[in-house]
């Protein structure tokens, strides 16, 4: 009979109960309390940290707001995904964020317009001033085009991590938050400009 | 194992406190490490409560995983782990008895059970195992649902490995007469 035995146990699902209602909240609640905890314990060594992972995140997420919305969206279409996920996903030739679910399909469609429509706002602010400004969100993007083709390479590899299709989401993000925050100094610059012009009137 | 690279920057980002890469871990792994603290320690929100503890050890440990073994089995571990210090908090950590170390020394073959011929489910199983004497349960538990080697297990309950090899298939023969009382 050799394995038999150990076989069959790892072909079961063990695991047939239900978590507790709030578990979620609740370990929010103490990765909260853990950060409370350690700012208070290591103030100084803390600060100099923080400082650093603010500017990394800075550099991320220039705005807060834009981020927690697209957050949120990005919550919404991992969740709306993975249920219809979960039931099975149909293999497709191209491997992308639409080929794991209807909504996936949606969320990804929806990105990419916005990311062009923001795009085609940026290049109607084409100026001598905003020269510079532009050209390194495109670089930027291009940057982030890059990681998103290596990225895509990772998903055909593990179709079913969601890890993978969360960094696909990110990446959108990423570049949304990216044109959002050029329009934002393009926005910044003119005013300046013209606050600069009526001083000399 | 292969880890990608987008799993590889998700662990980075655990270990640097990143709480949207911490909660996608966690709910990856919740219900699976739920259920491996539960069979130990049979008690819901103890369950819980281990699990956490455990999710939040790992990420501030997240340096002494070697990343030989995938991110899962080692958090498994810590389960386990803390799973069992809580019982021997509790006192309720099986003793060895005389009889266990007297049965050492006698010859044991491996102990094989048909289990789908004995029509056996998970739901089943776990019932017959809960009527088993707690060592045996706990042992079986680890070898067969977990799917840990007896080396692994030795360590974790701080047995020998004779001691681990006999103690299994004990407790397997006493599952197999168990399993016929249910059937």
């Amino acid at each position: 009979m050799g394995k038999g035995m150990e076989d069959w146990f790892s072909k079961q699902d063990f695991d047939l109960e239900k978590l507790p209602e709030g578990h979620r909240t609740r370990f929010m609640d103490r990765l909260d309390s853990i950060c409370a905890e350690q700012d208070s314990l290591e103030e100084d060594t803390a600060i100099a940290l923080r400082v650093e992972h603010r500017q990394n995140q800075k550099i991320r997420t220039l705005n807060t707001t834009t981020i927690i919305k697209w957050s949120l969206v990005a919550g919404l279409a991992i969740l709306m995904g993975l249920t219809v996920f979960n039931m099975g996903a149909t293999p497709e030739t191209d491997l992308e964020l639409s080929s794991v679910s209807p909504e996936m399909a949606q969320a990804q469609d929806f990105f990419k317009r916005t990311i062009d429509a923001e795009l085609e706002r940026l290049n109607k602010e084409q100026s001598p001033e905003t020269e510079r400004i532009i050209a390194d969100t495109k670089a930027a993007l291009d940057k982030l085009e890059t990681d998103y083709q290596s990225i895509k390479k990772d998903f055909q590899v593990n179709q079913d991590s969601k890890a993978v299709i969360a960094a696909m989401i990110t990446n959108f993000q990423m570049r949304i938050d990216l044109l959002e925050t050029a329009l934002e100094q393009i926005e910044q610059l003119k005013t300046y400009k013209e606050n600069e012009n009526e001083i000399f009137i | 194992m292969t880890l990608t690279a987008t799993e590889i920057e998700l662990y980075q980002l655990c270990e640097n406190g990143d709480r949207r890469a911490q909660m996608q871990v966690y709910d990856q792994y919740a219900k699976g490490m739920y259920h491996v603290a539960l069979r130990i320690v049979r008690d819901t929100s103890q369950a819980e409560d281990i699990m956490q503890e455990s999710m939040i050890t790992a990420f501030a440990k997240m340096k002494q995983w070697n990343r030989e073994a995938t991110f899962g089995s080692w958090l498994k571990r810590i389960v386990v782990n803390n799973s069992l210090t809580h019982l021997r908090n509790e006192k309720r950590m099986p003793t060895t008895d005389y009889e266990e170390v007297a049965y050492q020394m006698e010859q044991v073959p491996d102990q094989q059970i048909d289990m789908e011929a004995a029509g056996m489910t998970a739901k089943k199983v776990l019932k017959v195992m809960d009527t088993l004497k707690e060592s045996y349960r706990q042992i079986l538990t680890l070898s067969l649902i977990e799917g840990m080697d007896n080396e692994e297990i030795c360590e974790i309950l701080n047995i020998s490995n004779a001691m681990c090899r006999t103690t299994i298939s004990r407790a397997k023969s006493s599952l197999r007469t168990k399993m016929e009382c249910y059937g």
